[in-house]
Order: C-alpha cells, then structure tokens, then sequence
C-alpha cells in the first residue's frame, strides 16, 4: 500500500469518526430529557436545608 | 461504476418513508406536548395552585391561588405560543413555548415546550429566554434593540420573539382585558436581499457553468463565500434536506432565503447539475481556498497521488454518512440529528470539542486532497449529485475526440475516467461543473449539451 492511501485512511477514519460522533452528539440532545425533568427539586431542596445552607445571590450559598 | 440507480432509490425510499412516518408521529408528539404543558404551568405560574383550561376563543390555561379557583383568585393565564401565533415559524418549523401573564401584563416565566431547531446554533436558547422574564404589554419586542437574539440565528430569535409578544398581548387584551400597545414587529415587510442576492449569485454562479470561465465562476464562488457563508452563515445542508424529508418549512415571509437557496439549487440541479456545490458553496470555496494555496506553486494539473480504487471507495462514504443523518432525524422526527457538517462550526464560530475537531482535520485534509469534505464526505454533495442523474443539460462528448486525455488530468474532483476506448467517461454525480475539461479540450469536443433520452441508460 501506498504512504498516500495510508494517510488518506488515517484522515478519512478520523473525519469519518468525528461526522458519526457529531451527530451522535446531536441525537443525545434530542433525546436529552429537559432540565426540569433531570433535577429532582424537592430533594435538592431537602438536601440544601439539610446542610444549612440558604442561597445568596442567586448563584453562591451561605452557610446559615 | 457506482450502482446510482439503487442509491437514489434508497435515498428516495428513505425520504417517503420518513415523510409518512413524521405525519403519523406528529399526533403523539401533540399527546407529549399536552403532558409537557401541563408540567410547565407551575413552572411558568409558580405561585398558581390550580390550572383551569380553557378553549373558548383564545385557547388558554387560567391560573388560580388556591384550588377554588374563584374569580377572585385569579393569578394570570398561561398560553402556548402556537395556539395564538401558529404561523409565526423557527428555521425548523413550529416553535411551541409557554408563556405565563400575570394579572398587570408582565411575563412571568417562558417555558420551551418543543421545538426543531439546530442545537448548535441555539446553545444560548435559556440565556435568550431569560430575557423576557418581566417584559410587559408596554414593551416593545425590537430583536437587538429591546432584546439580544442568538448570534447567527436571527430566524429563531426573530420568530421567539415575535410569538411571546403576539401570545402576551393577545391573552393581555383578549383573557386578561388589559389595555395594549401595538405589535412591535406586526406589518413587518419581507427581507428583499434575501430574495435578490441569492438570485444575482445564482445567475453569476450559471453564468459561470455555461460560459466555463474561471473568473466568473470565482466571482460567484466568493460571492457565496460573502453572502452565505459570512454574513448569513447558512448554505444547503443536511438538516434542510432532513426538514424537507420531514415536510417541516420555515414561513416564507420569515425566510425567504430559505427558499431561494433550497429552490435555487433544487432548479439549477436539474437544469445543469452541482451548480451549487461547485460555484456557491461557502464551505467548498474555503477548502478550494486552501488546496490552490498550498499547490499554488505545482505543476498546472496537480495529481492526486491516491490509488484510483481507494479514491472511488472512499467516495462512497458520503452516502454512508447522508443515511447515517437522515436517519436519526426521520427516526426522532427532528432535523437537528442530520446537523454534522463543519461548516456551521466554521461560520458560526460555535460548536462542540467534537465538531471543532471534525472542522480542524476536514480542513488539514483539504489542504491535500481537492475539496475533501466535497468528494468524500458531503451529505448535500450525495444528494446533490443524485439529483444530477436527470439533469437536463450535461458536459458531453461529442464527435472528434483524438484520446488526448486532457480532460481526465485537468479534472481536479476525479469525475472523468477513460474507457477501454480512450474515450472520457463522465461520472456527473461527482462533477462540479468547473468547466475545466471543456477549456482544456483541444478538440472543444466536450461541452454543455442537451442530456439525449439514449445515454439515459449509462
């Protein structure tokens, strides 16, 4: 076999591979439940005050 | 010589399979879009203990305080965009959102029930959304005044906000009986330069096949490069083909570039071929780009030192990847499975590891090979290519070839091969109408002609 047609499999696996991963990514985020679904909320909260902890400003937690 | 006959009918089977299979989906889709609405009620109501539907005129959900449900309890109504606004479309079709009012006309929350479009140019989609939180009845909805749309997908953002607004006021003036501003966007006049551009492209880009000069065929290829790729970010692609096979379509008024590209290229096809492929295609002209670049200093017909079995297998590999897209998509019923090619990643300037790392090596590889992404791996150069098959003019040979083998060497995508006779053998399927093997001929032997019914057989 040729160095060429080497390289040319090697690239064209590669690209071949990366296209079917890509549109295995976009499958997932079809199929991907939506976010409300994934999080159970009543236990995060439970969880939360378990801890003691209370939220502050939106995205950090404090102890209370 | 590739079976063409039974890959059309493959791919032609694959796209009525999938239209019949989409409109017998769509009414369990309508029986999961109910349950998700349902779930969505609180969230975009939160402080709603009761949900009351009602049908009567505008279709709605009436949210109450306490299970009662008295008039006095009334908290606002929540609506679904495509109940009040179902001609207002997404690039991929019907965008359904729940919008919950309050009693004073401000937007609680949105709640995204579904929709068709393409992940990778609505990452920002939540961060979009969150914006209108709070808007009222008295706002204006001006896409990039009063509100920051998704970077490169203006059709999306442009039909979300055009839906929440009608939706809002609509349930403000119609359930809620509040006193409303007119509709921001009502009345708005349909993008010209997206009906005349691509026809001016076009027409340069035929110009360019039926004359075959170099020129002008560059003249439409950075054209392209400018309009489709740089400006719009948009060209054919497999979710097109994907959302035709769906039956989904964007409204005209809100896309005509939709239509004038998938129009354009669908007329062209069949009249001379790859036109698109071969003088509009952003992505090509890039790779072209690069390939003339690095062999800018190589003899005049540069040759690929690539076995020719190889070459013709590897060809193959677009069907496979064409099916492994479409599939997905007619399978789910969403377009966005078919959304691989790195053209977006490269246009867009987003995209996954994955899709970066696909555009890194297809352009490594186009500095090699001519058009690598085209001859090997296009979804739309498969389909495109197939189309071809009954193209009403073709490049033919006529009388007086000498054998010379010019065309064979000057063709830089491999689609003419001599015969046991020395005579060239067009494969149309892979040829992008460049016109080099008509220039180069010194018989003029070879040229566009009307495809005769005998050669049908081929």
């Amino acid at each position: 076999m040729k160095k060429e047609d080497k390289y040319f499999i090697i690239l064209l696996g590669i690209v071949t591979l990366a296209t079917g991963g890509v549109i295995a990514e976009n499958v997932f985020s079809v199929l991907r439940p939506p976010l409300e679904r994934r999080i159970d909320v009543a236990k995060v909260k439970k969880n939360i005050d378990a801890a003691g902890l209370i939220p502050h400003e939106a995205r950090f937690w404090k102890e209370l | 010589m590739k079976n063409y006959r039974a890959i059309s009918l493959l791919f032609v089977t694959l796209f009525i399979t999938g239209a019949c299979f989409n409109l017998l989906r769509e009414r369990d889709r309508q029986a999961a879009d109910v349950k998700k609405i349902l779930a969505a009620c609180p969230v975009v109501l939160p402080q709603a203990k009761e949900f009351i539907k009602e049908t009567a005129g505008v279709p709605h959900y009436k949210a109450f305080k306490t299970s009662s449900a008295t008039a006095n309890d009334l908290l606002g109504a929540a609506v679904v965009t495509t109940d009040i606004a179902p001609e207002i479309r997404g690039y991929a079709g019907a965008i359904k959102l729940l919008v919950g009012v309050d009693l004073q006309g401000n937007i609680s929350r949105l709640s995204m029930i579904s929709h068709s479009e393409t992940p990778s140019y609505v990452l920002e989609m939540d961060s979009f959304l969150e914006q209108f939180k709070g808007l009222n009845i008295h706002n204006s909805f001006q896409l990039g005044r009063d509100i920051d749309g998704i970077t490169r997908a203006t059709i999306t953002s442009e039909a979300v906000a055009r839906a929440v607004e009608k939706s809002l006021k609509q349930t403000a003036d119609k359930v809620l009986n509040l006193k409303v501003a007119g509709m921001t966007m009502e009345g708005k006049s349909i993008p010209l330069e997206q009906i005349l551009i691509p026809l001016l492209l076009f027409a340069v880009a035929v110009t360019g096949v039926v004359t075959h000069k170099t020129v002008i065929r560059w003249i439409a290829l950075l054209g392209g490069l400018v309009y489709f790729g740089i400006l719009k970010s948009t060209m054919v692609s497999a979710v097109q083909i994907a959302n035709i096979c769906l039956l989904k379509f964007p409204a005209f008024h809100q896309s005509p570039l939709w239509y004038m590209l998938i129009g354009l290229t669908l007329i062209t096809s069949v009249f001379w071929g790859m036109v698109f492929c071969g003088s509009l295609c952003p992505f090509a002209t890039v790779q072209e780009l690069l390939y003339n670049i690095a062999h800018r200093k190589s003899k005049k017909f540069p040759k690929s030192g690539l076995s020719r079995g190889l070459d013709q297998r590897g060809r193959d590999v677009k069907y496979a990847v064409l099916t492994l897209g479409l599939t997905p998509s007619v399978i789910l019923g969403n377009a966005s499975a078919a959304s691989m090619e790195p053209f977006l990643t490269l246009f867009t300037l987003k995209g996954t590891k994955l899709a970066w790392g696909l555009l890194t090596f297809t352009l490594i590889a186009a500095i090699f090979h001519f058009r690598f992404w085209c001859k090997y791996l296009c979804p739309v150069g498969a389909c495109l290519g197939l189309i071809t098959r009954i193209s009403l003019f073709r490049i033919r040979l006529g009388q007086n070839c000498i054998n010379c083998e010019l065309c064979e060497r000057a063709c830089p995508t491999g689609a003419i091969q001599m015969n046991e006779q020395r005579l060239p053998v067009i494969t149309h399927p892979e040829c992008i109408l460049c016109g080099k093997c008509i220039r180069y001929c010194p018989k003029e032997t070879l040229n566009i002609r009307v495809f005769t019914k005998h050669e049908k057989g081929r």
